[in-house]
């Protein structure tokens, strides 16, 4: 019996989604209620920035694989087998 | 934003003299957590590997890996811009009639208190431990008359400055408006 890989990158894809709110949420914070000065307008860069960058890495990262592959069930124990 | 000269319920001629949020060492340790945290998966890798473990050329775990590393990136960044954002926007305002307090609790929740200068009647400081009587930081105990009301004003650098200057200003401000902590 095989499945498809791509399966796992639906419950990632919900998790991004939280965590995007989070970040939303953050940033305007931030904007909203940080005091205004230069060193606010700076972290609310830092902020973006370091977003981008994560999330360009993880794009990079998970495009290292082919997620239409399918995977047989049986593979998966014969790892634990040859780990233990 | 917040514009200092611009305070909500601004009274005529206030002034701000103090603003202040927790000292540099909270930073420190926000920047320390994100180290550790990096290191995790690192570790983790090299442990991995040092262990002749095939998961790194298995069709399913080293997806599976992946997957869960990018969810451990994005729990970092949230997690250690929360953080920051819980730290930034924590503040304490003494201005020439109030103290303000702004505290902000995880992303969902923000307290603002203020009382005015004249109900002040005790100010204590407070510094505990070998590092905050180094670094000069601790807290700073505002009491009003009667009332249990209390304004901590937590971790911030020189305490001990912090209330020689609120005392001045409450004295100021008492002579101004007359004494209501009594």
């Amino acid at each position: 019996m095989t499945f498809p890989l791509w399966i796992l990158l639906l419950p990632f894809i919900l998790f991004l989604f939280v965590a995007l709110v989070f970040v939303f949420f953050n940033l305007f914070h931030m904007a909203r209620f940080g005091l205004q000065t230069v060193k606010t307008t700076i972290i609310l860069g830092i902020y973006i920035l370091s977003s981008l960058v994560a999330i360009g890495g993880i794009a990079i990262l998970l495009s290292l694989f082919d997620w239409m592959d399918t995977v047989e069930f049986g593979s998966l124990f014969m790892l634990s087998a040859s780990i233990l | 934003m917040i514009n200092l000269k611009r305070l909500p319920n601004q009274q005529r001629g206030e002034v701000t003299h103090l603003f202040l949020r927790r000292h540099w060492i909270t930073v420190i340790g926000i920047f320390l957590q994100l180290l550790v945290l990096i290191a995790v998966p690192v570790v983790i890798a090299i442990l991995l590997s040092a262990g002749g473990a095939p998961i790194f050329s298995h069709p399913f775990w080293m997806p599976l890996g992946a997957v869960l590393l990018s969810v451990y990136i994005l729990l970092v960044l949230i997690i250690i811009m929360t953080e920051f954002t819980d730290y930034y926007l924590d503040t304490w305002i003494v201005t020439t009639e109030r103290v303000m307090n702004i505290e902000h609790h995880g992303l969902f929740s923000r307290i603002i208190s203020e009382m005015h200068l004249n109900q002040v009647q005790d100010i204590t400081s407070e510094t505990h431990g070998i590092l905050a009587f180094f670094l000069s930081y601790g807290d700073v105990h505002i009491q009003t008359a009667g009332s249990k009301q209390r304004f901590v004003f937590k971790g911030i650098d020189n305490p001990e400055d912090v209330k020689k200057k609120i005392i001045k200003l409450v004295h100021e401000d008492k002579r101004r408006h007359g004494d209501a902590s009594k």
